[in-house]
Order: C-alpha cells, then sequence, then structure tokens
C-alpha cells in the first residue's frame, strides 16, 4: 500500500517533489479503483444534532483539527475509523487529499508543537456510528452501507 | 615678536592657500569620503553586531522553545508509560489496552505506539496489533535493575527488521507483584516526530534541531527535510553564545544551542546558519556600500564639478584683478584724464545724472579735486557746470546711443588746469568712461602755426612792418593775456634802437624811451641788441643794467622786463623783443617759446622789410651803373618841370647814345662794353649837380634831366659841353685806349614840351637828328626833327604789316666775271615798296626791322623768295647761276638760319649750290666759334658761303683762313674811293691780294665807272657787281637781260664757279 515508506534506504521523510508526482497518480489510481469498487463515504452525525448539512472545507477542517464547533456553535468532535482501514484512507484522501503519510506527519507536527491533537480513533465503523449516535458533538464518516437511523448524513463527497 | 608675525602670516598664507580651490576641493572630497565611509563600515559594524546578537537571541529562543516541546513530549510519553506500566500491573491483560485507549488516556496512536514486552522482550500487548509477538532488540531492551524501576530509559534509532520504520522506544520497568522484573512498557516514536517542529521560516535551510543521547550521537537531526541519526555531534565543547562553530557533520557554521533533558538521557541541540542569519546583513552591508559607493562617487562627480567651476571663477577673478591692476597702473601712468561714470537713472529709466566711480591722479590734478570730492559722487555735484556746458548732455546722448563721442574742447573754467582739452566719451555697459587730454600744448603749437603762416603771409604780401609787429604783439596777448610788449628796431646808424610796435605799454613811458643806445647798462633791451643775448631783469628797481631808466619804470608800473634780441640769418641784431611784467617775475617755458616765436617772426619781417627796400632801390636803379633806371624818369621829369614852373625856370632832357658802342662791344667784348659804361656813367654824374639826375635807359643809352637852370640855351651850353667832353675821354679797354663819341639830343621846358613823353621823344628826335648828321655832335630839339621823327615811327609802323601785306619785293643785280664779262649770278636785294612814301631803300628800314625781331621774318622771306626765283628760272630754260642772300646778324644769332634755309631750299625745289649766302665781318666776329659752327653746317648743306662788306670790320685775317666760305665781297666804300687818293688804291690792292691768298674769290661792289672797272680787272678783281654793267632789276628783267647777254656773247652756257 505505501511502497515508498517501505524503502529503509530512504532517509527522507517525505519525497522529493519528483516522487510527490508518481505518488500521485498511484494515489488517484487507487482512489478510482477505490471509489468504483467500493461504497462512498458519507459524514454523519447523530440524528438529534441540529448540524443538518456541512461543507466539505468545514468538515475538513473540523477532522484537521482546524476547527472545534459547529458553525452553529455547538462543540464538534470528529471521530476517525482505525488506521489503516479503507474508508479512513478514503476519507482524507477524498476530503483534504492528505495521503496516510502526509497526514501523520501533519498530526506529528501539530502533536510535537502543542498545537493539536488528532480525532480519537475507534476500533471499528460501528463504534463510530454508536458514538456518534450518542452524542451530537461527535461527527464521523461511515461507508454509506452502514448508515442506520441513528445517525444523519450532513455531507457526502462527490 | 618678529617670528610671532612671520608665522601669524605664514599661517594666514597657508590658511588662503587652502582656501585655493586646486587645495580645497581635493581637501573635501578626502574629508567627506572619509565620512561617508567610515560612516559606512561604523553601520556595517554595529549592523553585524545587532545581527549577530538577534542570531544569537533566536538560537536562544528556539532552544526555549525546543527544550519545552521535548519536554511536554516526554511528559506526554512518560504519562503514557507510567499510565500504562499501572494498568498492567493491576491486571496484566491486554483489555486494559483497549479501555486505555477508549479512555483517550493513551497518546494518539497515529505517532505513538505503546506496548508492553515480557521480560525476553516479546511484545505481549500493544496499541498497535502488528506489534505483538515481535522481539524488542537488547539496546532498546536493557536488564533494568531491580531499582530502576522509576527511570525512563531511551534507545538509540533502531528497527525491529528490515522492514520496519526506524524508532525510539521510550520504556520503563514492569514489575512484577513480588517486585521481580516482569518486562517493560514502552512507547515506540519515529525519531522524526522530534524533530517535526522544524520551522523553516526560523531555521532556514541549514540550521538545525536534533537530539544527542548520553554518548554524543544525534538520536535525530533534522536540518531542511533532512532527517537523519547516528553521526558524532562533537558538541562537547564549550559553545560560544555568540560565535558561530563549524558543525563537523556538515560544515555548515552555525549559531549552536544545546541543553540536557530533565529525567531522560538526552540533549537538545538547536543551530542556526550563521551565513542564513547574516544573509540580510550582507545584503544591508552590501545596500550600504552600494549606496557609500553611490554617494562618493557623485560626491566626487560634484566636488569636480564645483572645483573646475570655482577654479574657472577663481582664475577669471585672478585674470579680472590683473586686468584691473593694470587698468589702475596704465590709467595712473598715462598722462590722459581717466573718468568712469556710471548711469543714473531716474524712475522711469531715463538717464538722469552720471555716477563717478573711479578717476585716475591724472583726472584728478586736471579738475583740481581730491579722490573723496569726486569718486563716489555725482557728476553734476563734483562738477555742476557740467549741466551749463553740455558735458551732461553729449554723455547722456553717448550712453543712449551706446556710441563713442570724440571732440576738442576749449576750457573756461579757472578750476579746470587746461586751456584745451580733447575729450573722449565711449560708452560701456551701463556707463561712460570719459578719456580727457590736456592739448593745450598741441593747440598752441597749432594756434602758433597758423598765427605764423598767416603772419608770413603778411609779410609775404608786402604788409608793412609796423603793421606785422603789431601782428605779432597781438597774437602773443592772446596766448599770454595782458601781455605789455614791444619791438624795437636797430636804427640805420646801428647805434640806437628805435620803437617799432608796442602793445599793451603806457604812451608816456613809450614816448620818454626812445633811441636807446645798444649798450651794456641800458635797459634791458639796450644792453640784449648789445650782448646779442636774451637779458632777463627780474627786478628792474634793483637792476643795474636799469640804471637811469628805473625810475621812468617804475612811475609806469613796469617792474620786470625780459628782453629778446631780433637776429638775421647772419646773426646781425636787427631789433628786440621785450615783454614787460608789473610784479617781479622770470618768464617760464611756455612764455619762453612764445618770444622765440615772435623773435624770429618778427626777424623775418624785419629782414624781409631790408630786402624789400633793396629790392626797391634795385628796381628803380640800373644794376651796371648804379644809375637809376627808365622807371625813376618819368618821375624826375615830372618833378623838374613842376618845379620849372612854380620857379619859372628851364629844365632839360638830354638823350645821349655813345657812338659805335656797338661795334666796341661786338669786337672787344662785353666786358669791354660793360666797363665803358660804368666810366661814361661815372663821369657823367660827376658832371652834372646833385638836383639833376642821370639815368640810364638801357644799352648805351642815357637820359641826364638837368633841372632848375635859366631860361634860354645859354644855360645849357657849359654842362652839355662838360659832358660831352667828359664821355670822349678816352678809355682804357681791354689794353687798349679807345675813344668814344657821344651823340646828344635835348628837349627844354618849356620850350619843346610840357610832360616827360613828349620831352622824351623830343630829345630822342634830337639824338637821332645828331646820328644822321654823322655822330659826334649835339643837337637842339628842332619841329623838322620832329617830322623825321614821325617818318621814323611811320615806318616802323609800316613794317610791321609790310609782310602781310606784301610790299616788299626782290630787285636783282647781276655779278660778272670781270675778265671774261660773263654773267655769273645776281644779288637778290629786298625793296619796300610804301603805300604812301613810295620806294623805301634797304638803309632807310633794314636798321628799323634790325631794332625789332621783324628782320628775322623779313629774312626768311627773303631767302624763301630768291630760291623760289633761282629755281623758277632754271625751269624757264635759262641756265643756272647763283643767287646771293644777305644775311642779318640777328637771322644768324638766333639760330633759325639753318632751319630756314633747309625749309626754303625745300619748298622751292633749288639745289643747294645755287644759293650764297652773305654774312658781315661783324656778324661772324660777334661770337666766331658759333659762326663757324654755323657755317660748316651750311656748308654740310651745300650752299655756298661769301663775306659780305669786307674790310669794315675788325675781323682777325687769320680768322679768314678758317671760314668755310668761297668769296669775299669788297665793301662798296673801297671801289667808291678808288678816283680819291692813292692810298685807297693801295688798300683795294692789297686787300685783293689778301682775298687772293686766302684762295678766295674778290668781288668789287658799287662799281659804277669803266675807270673802276679797269683799276680792278689790272689788279685781278675776280668779279663785280655795279651800276656799270646793271642796276638792281625785277626778275623778268634778269630773264631778259640774261636772254640777251647769252645772244650777245653767242654764250650758251654761263660760266658757273667751280665748286670747291
Amino acid at each position: 500500500m505505501r511502497p515508498h515508506m517501505n524503502r529503509p534506504s530512504r532517509p527522507t521523510y517525505f519525497a522529493p517533489s519528483r516522487c510527490r508526482l508518481f505518488i500521485a497518480l498511484i494515489v488517484c489510481a487507487t482512489c478510482g479503483w477505490l471509489t468504483s469498487a467500493r461504497a462512498d463515504v458519507v459524514v454523519v452525525v447523530s440524528v438529534r444534532s441540529a448540524v443538518a448539512t456541512l461543507k466539505a472545507e468545514q468538515v475538513a477542517e473540523i477532522f484537521l483539527g482546524k476547527r472545534l464547533a459547529y458553525p452553529d456553535g455547538a462543540d464538534a468532535v470528529p471521530i476517525d475509523q482505525p488506521e489503516n482501514s479503507i474508508i479512513r484512507d478514503l476519507f482524507y484522501t477524498t476530503l483534504t487529499g492528505k495521503t496516510p503519510a502526509l497526514l501523520k506527519a501533519y498530526w506529528s507536527k501539530l502533536l510535537f508543537t502543542g498545537q493539536g491533537q488528532p480525532p480519537r480513533e475507534v476500533a471499528s465503523a460501528e463504534a463510530v456510528k454508536k458514538l456518534v449516535a450518542s452524542n451530537a458533538k461527535f461527527i464521523g464518516y461511515l461507508d454509506k452501507d452502514a448508515l442506520d437511523e441513528n445517525v444523519k448524513v450532513v455531507f457526502t463527497p462527490k | 615678536m618678529n617670528s610671532l608675525k612671520a608665522t601669524g602670516s605664514s599661517l594666514t598664507r597657508a590658511a588662503e592657500r587652502v582656501f585655493e580651490p586646486a587645495i580645497l576641493f581635493p581637501a573635501m572630497a578626502v574629508l567627506l569620503l572619509a565620512v561617508i565611509w567610515g560612516s559606512t563600515l561604523h553601520l556595517v559594524s554595529i549592523e553585524r553586531a545587532s545581527a549577530v546578537t538577534k542570531a544569537a537571541d533566536s538560537s536562544n529562543e528556539l532552544l526555549e522553545t525546543y527544550e519545552a516541546q521535548m519536554a511536554r513530549s516526554l511528559a506526554l510519553i512518560g504519562q503514557a508509560l507510567r499510565t500504562t506500566q499501572y494498568a498492567w500491573e493491576l491486571g496484566k491483560t491486554d483489555a486494559r489496552f483497549s479501555e486505555l485507549t477508549d479512555h483517550a488516556l493513551l497518546p494518539p496512536a497515529l505517532v505513538f505506539t505503546v506496548s508492553v514486552a515480557d521480560r525476553n522482550g516479546a511484545v505481549v500487548a500493544s496499541t498497535r496489533a502488528a506489534e505483538l509477538g515481535r522481539t524488542i532488540p537488547r539496546p532498546a531492551f536493557p536488564q533494568y535493575g531491580a531499582g530502576d524501576s522509576e527511570a525512563t530509559f531511551v534507545s538509540p534509532p533502531l528497527r525491529l527488521d528490515a522492514a520496519d520504520e526506524p524508532r525510539l522506544i521510550f520504556s520503563r520497568r514492569l514489575s512484577a507483584s513480588d517486585g521481580s522484573f516482569d518486562g517493560i512498557v514502552m512507547v515506540a516514536v519515529d525519531p522524526a516526530y522530534f524533530t517535526s517542529g522544524y520551522d523553516p521560516a526560523r531555521l532556514g535551510k541549514y540550521g538545525v534541531l536534533g537530539l544527542i543521547d548520553a554518548d554524543g550521537r544525534f538520536v535525530v537531526k533534522r536540518s531542511s527535510d533532512s532527517v537523519t541519526w547516528g553521526q558524532q555531534a562533537n558538541l562537547n565543547v564549550k559553545l560560544s553564545p555568540i560565535e558561530p562553530t563549524i558543525s563537523n557533520w556538515d560544515g555548515v557554521s552555525r549559531l549552536l544551542r544545546r541543553r540536557a533533558l530533565h529525567g531522560v538521557a538526552l540533549t537538545v541541540v538547536v543551530g542556526l546558519s550563521a551565513q542564513e542569519q547574516l544573509t540580510n546583513f550582507e545584503q544591508d552591508r552590501r545596500t550600504l556600500f552600494w549606496k557609500a559607493g553611490a554617494a562618493s562617487a557623485f560626491l566626487l562627480a560634484l566636488l569636480a564639478v564645483l572645483g573646475t567651476l570655482s577654479w574657472q571663477l577663481s582664475a577669471t577673478k585672478r585674470r579680472s584683478r590683473k586686468i584691473q591692476q593694470t587698468y589702475y597702473a596704465a590709467s595712473n601712468a598715462t598722462l590722459d584724464a581717466f573718468i568712469v561714470l556710471r548711469n543714473v537713472r531716474d524712475s522711469s529709466g531715463t538717464i538722469v545724472d552720471f555716477l563717478v566711480e573711479d578717476a585716475n591722479r591724472r583726472a584728478l590734478v586736471l579738475f583740481g579735486q581730491t579722490r573723496d570730492t569726486m569718486v563716489g559722487r555725482s557728476l553734476c555735484a563734483a562738477m555742476p557746470e557740467s549741466r551749463t556746458n553740455g558735458i551732461l548732455q553729449e554723455l547722456q546722448q553717448v550712453a543712449l546711443n551706446n556710441s563713442a563721442d570724440e571732440s576738442e574742447w576749449q576750457n573756461h573754467n579757472p578750476r579746470i588746469g587746461a586751456a584745451w582739452l580733447q575729450r573722449q566719451f565711449v560708452a560701456v555697459e551701463d556707463g561712460v568712461v570719459a578719456i580727457l587730454r590736456d592739448i593745450s600744448e598741441r593747440k598752441r603749437a597749432e594756434i602758433l602755426h597758423v598765427e605764423q603762416a598767416r603772419l608770413l603771409e603778411l609779410i609775404a604780401t608786402g604788409t608793412p612792418l609796423p603793421q606785422v609787429l603789431d601782428h605779432i604783439l597781438r597774437l602773443i596777448d592772446s596766448q599770454l593775456p595782458g601781455t605789455m610788449g614791444a619791438v624795437h628796431l636797430v636804427s640805420p646808424d646801428r647805434n640806437t634802437l628805435t620803437l617799432g610796435a608796442a602793445f599793451g605799454l603806457p604812451q608816456a613811458y613809450l614816448a620818454t624811451v626812445t633811441d636807446v643806445p645798444i649798450a651794456e647798462k641800458s635797459g634791458s633791451c639796450g644792453t640784449a641788441a648789445h650782448r646779442l643775448q636774451t637779458v632777463i631783469v627780474e627786478d628792474i628797481a634793483n637792476d643795474p643794467l636799469w640804471h637811469g631808466y628805473s625810475e621812468v619804470a617804475s612811475l609806469h608800473g613796469l617792474r620786470a622786463c625780459s628782453s629778446t634780441p631780433i637776429l638775421s640769418e647772419l646773426r646781425q641784431v636787427l631789433g628786440t623783443f621785450a615783454l614787460y611784467y608789473r610784479s617781479t617775475h622770470v618768464p617760464g617755458s611756455t612764455e619762453r617759446e612764445l618770444i622765440a616765436f615772435a623773435t624770429r617772426l618778427a626777424g623775418i619781417a624785419i629782414e624781409r622789410q631790408q630786402a624789400a627796400d633793396r629790392i626797391g632801390h634795385m628796381a628803380h636803379h640800373d644794376a651796371l651803373t648804379g644809375l637809376p633806371n627808365r622807371t625813376l624818369l618819368d618821375d624826375r621829369i615830372r618833378q623838374a618841370v613842376l618845379h620849372a614852373q612854380r620857379q619859372a625856370r628851364q629844365m632839360t632832357v638830354l638823350f645821349i647814345d655813345l657812338d659805335n658802342f656797338k661795334l666796341i662791344n661786338d669786337t672787344l667784348g662785353h666786358n669791354a662794353g660793360d666797363i665803358l659804361l660804368m666810366t661814361v656813367a661815372e663821369r657823367m654824374t660827376n658832371c652834372v649837380r646833385s638836383s639833376d639826375t642821370v639815368i640810364r635807359l638801357g644799352g648805351d643809352e642815357f637820359v641826364i634831366v638837368l633841372a632848375d637852370q635859366a631860361l634860354g640855351l645859354d644855360s645849357l651850353t657849359q654842362p652839355i659841353q662838360k659832358i660831352h667832353r667828359a664821355v670822349a675821354q678816352p678809355v682804357l679797354l681791354a689794353g687798349k685806349e679807345i675813344a668814344v663819341t657821344c651823340s646828344i639830343g635835348m628837349a627844354s621846358y618849356p620850350a619843346d614840351g610840357a610832360d616827360p613823353d613828349s620831352l622824351l621823344m623830343h630829345a630822342d628826335a634830337a639824338m637821332y637828328r645828331a646820328k644822321q648828321l654823322g655822330r659826334n655832335n649835339v643837337q637842339h630839339y628842332t619841329a623838322e626833327m620832329h617830322a623825321a621823327m614821325q617818318e621814323k615811327i611811320q615806318l616802323q609802323d609800316g613794317l610791321r604789316n609790310a609782310l602781310g601785306e606784301q610790299q616788299f619785293f626782290l630787285a636783282y643785280q647781276p655779278q660778272i666775271d670781270l675778265r671774261t664779262g660773263k654773267f655769273i649770278g645776281v644779288e637778290a636785294l629786298i625793296r619796300w615798296q610804301h603805300p604812301v612814301l613810295g620806294i623805301v631803300p634797304p638803309g632807310r628800314f633794314i636798321p628799323l626791322a634790325e631794332e625789332s625781331a621783324l628782320i628775322v621774318q623779313i629774312g626768311d622771306w627773303v631767302l624763301r623768295t630768291a630760291c623760289r626765283q633761282n629755281q623758277s628760272w632754271q625751269r624757264a630754260g635759262l641756265p643756272p647761276f647763283v643767287v646771293s642772300v644777305n644775311v642779318s646778324a640777328r637771322q644768324f644769332r638766333e639760330g633759325s638760319l639753318i632751319a630756314s634755309v633747309a625749309s626754303a631750299l625745300e619748298h622751292s625745289g633749288l639745289a643747294p649750290e645755287w644759293l650764297e649766302l652773305e654774312l658781315t665781318e661783324s656778324l661772324i666776329m660777334q661770337d666766331p666759334d658759333q659762326a663757324i659752327a654755323i657755317m660748316h653746317a651750311l656748308r654740310e648743306m651745300g650752299v655756298r658761303l661769301s663775306i659780305d662788306d669786307f674790310g669794315t670790320g675788325y675781323s682777325s685775317l687769320s680768322a679768314l683762313q678758317h671760314f668755310p666760305i668761297a668769296r669775299l665781297k669788297l665793301d662798296g666804300s673801297f671801289v667808291r674811293s678808288l678816283g680819291a687818293s692813292e692810298d685807297s688804291r693801295t688798300i683795294t690792292k692789297a686787300m685783293i691780294l689778301l682775298g687772293h691768298q686766302l684762295g678766295l674769290k674778290v668781288v668789287a661792289e658799287c662799281v659804277e665807272t669803266a675807270t673802276q672797272r679797269e683799276f680792278l680787272c689790272a689788279n685781278n678783281c675776280d668779279e663785280m657787281q655795279g651800276y656799270l654793267f646793271s642796276k638792281p632789276v625785277d626778275a623778268e628783267a634778269i630773264s631778259a637781260l640774261l636772254a640777251a647777254h647769252l645772244m650777245q656773247s653767242g654764250q650758251k652756257q654761263i660760266s658757273v664757279p667751280e665748286p670747291h
């Protein structure tokens, strides 16, 4: 899945710009494959939440720790799917364009410099659904197929 | 004191030199450059220090930040370790992990992997499932001692296997319930995490963040995007807080900071690249240097321009100063006065006055002003008269027209020390320069020159001397106003001075000093004339030269007198020129000059007067004899007549002519003639009273006016006899004693006329009569004489018209060979057919013609007519013969003879051998040399020559030899006297013999009788002419005569004399 990161001979954390294009191509191809192969990701909140819809930016900001509240002012707490889960990678690449490595670097820096914490990670999609449904402040993402009546979709990536 | 002064002055000079542009501007340039570059360098050093300080501060701040971040991460890790350790030690179950995770008690799994390994190193629980079962290698898994349970251990970066990410493992000891080692709880972190705070904005490209372990190795090190680990940091040295250190791992110079962390054996290191931190400074420095360079260049350029301008300015100043100095030197040295005037304008711009800006010394002297009274004041204030005398107006014109004006100006202002000025006004910018020159000297010289010309003209035109002298004195007065002067003239006896002219002197004084003796101590003039040099008497009253005259002079207020002798060219004193003064005085240079001028002109005037007197005498007197001449005659006769009228007395005019004077003059020379005239004149003068007058009319004619006589002829006898006898006394001439007689005619008032003309004419007539009567006698005028005189006048008048009216004709007298009786030629004889008097014989009119120039024209006419006639005879078929023509003395003397002869021959076409010219002895002897030359010339032409009237003159017989002549013609008187005496016959015979001995033919004239012819034949005379053969006849008669003669003698050819 991440061939470049597996090369031990490379001491660099980030690929040089020459490689970045290559990575992007692979990611796109993967995404294309994923999108066509799997169901779409949707962003959900509790049905009790006052939030109706969110824009892509608002969602991205919430999940990248740049926004701590919904547009109406209520606390927003993002919930991540487990690391290395397909839906999680799909979600982030679709919404923020960041690969898992970039995302890790992003959060490492914020974490190290004390500027933020990555979203709380739960063990499964079910746990996400359950958690979101439990409190209006939570926001998560799910496979569209995994929706139920306790959550509502506030954003669907195109 | 002196040295101080010297120092002061040298300092001043040095200071002045510093302000010389050549030094000032380079010095300024150096100074300003030093300031610019000094401040630039200072600024650079300050900036550098500030940049270094800032970099050091940044490093410190970074260190603080990094340390804090590390501390927080370590705290987080420590918390996780302790929480996990606690949870694990409580239950030792995997489930605790999920609980911890669920309660967010563990750090984000994305970065931190929390695991538990058993005492063998095998992972038994982990937040990351993949970790389970893996074994932690030894370096990250130390054998924790029993007592080290509280310490956190950090491993070097390691990988669990080849595919693994590098990681740092932070671990704590797990204790079993009995306290024994039960494994470890650990947090694995990517080492890059600890440098993820690297901010390129702050750390740049070559900054460094890193952690060093206890061995001094980098646990992690990040520089830009490059994250590495494992190198030896070699940072044991003490790091300078300011100076950068060169990092051994990559050679970059950095400001490094480090600090050991608490609770874990790690040291944080931060470093900023010195170069990057100083980039701005470097840039600033470069900018500063550029600016300083630009400023320097600009400054140098500016100073160069200013310096050049200043140098030019100072050069201009120097030049103008030099020019000004030159101007001052020149204007003060010159004799011209300079005044520099600046226009003064009123509000409308009209020039109303001038400001005297400058005036040279000469100008101040000329205007009698000082610099203060003139310079800096207005023209009208300094010289108010300039408003009225036109100067201001003229200056305004010059300034207005921007022109120049030059004129001469006679000054009447006593304050200006010059009588005549030449002024030159030249317009300059906004002013006028006036240049004035004192031309009094030149003007006076000009005036004197003009006056001298005028005076010389007066003198030349014969203005009377007193008038000329008066002019001279007036001229002196015009130049020296108030002159008192007098000109004295030397009296004829040369002993005294008499007054010639005076000016300004009291008449009473002049009247008392007449006839001043020419001697020492007779006043200034008498002494000057005596000494022949100027005598200056400064004080008449106390000068011995004036002794005896001083009282009179003092009486008329005369105090001083300077007298200069007037000298002729031969330095003879002619008079004196004196100037008098009313106070003691010595003449100055101008006066002396004028005196010299006056005496020179007076001398000329006096000499001219004397010359005129002499000329007058000469005009009225005969230079040879000293007798009065014709000019006085009229006057003397008139006076004598008047006197006689008043006194009822008689006066007589004697007309005296010397007999044969012409002959003496011709034969003995002019000198002899002159001596004769002088002797006779002296004798006549001695014979008469002083009241009588002896006058020479000219030539040998004298007139004596006898005045104041008793009436009647008796009173005349005695003086006339006395005169007659006196003249007749022999005179020694050219060594010979020669007696001259005279013929005297007389006419008296009242008997013979009352006016000078008639008395003279009547006396002349009487004299003429005396001549006619055989000379050497005295005739009193009678009425008959008047008639004869009238006839003479009539003939003289008639002669003038005779040629024009063709009253002359020629008669031809044949000449016969005595031996053969043959016809040999003719003599042409002139005849005058007077319209009233009939035929006038040549003896009566030829002498009259000789007296005037008419004889020349008449002679020409005779020559032409005779030649033409001879040629026409030849054309008529007659055999050729010679025609003889008489030549008058005057014709011969006046040199036209040769031309006349040539012309006559040419016009007639006659061959020259058929023309013979008859010359008289006296004619030749007047100037034998010239005569011989003319005779030779005529012979050259082929003309024959003969001597006429031979035997009547005083010819030197030897001279005859040299004459190119063919014949001698015996004078008729010899032939006529043949019958009278034996002596005559002897003389005639001798003369014929003489002619033959000279190789000449002898012709006898006036042969009238057969007896005469026979005597001549007997004595071998060659030829004859006369009434015996034929009287003179006309041309036709000659033709007829010749034809008859030819027939009679059967002669086909007339005999022709052999050419010689």
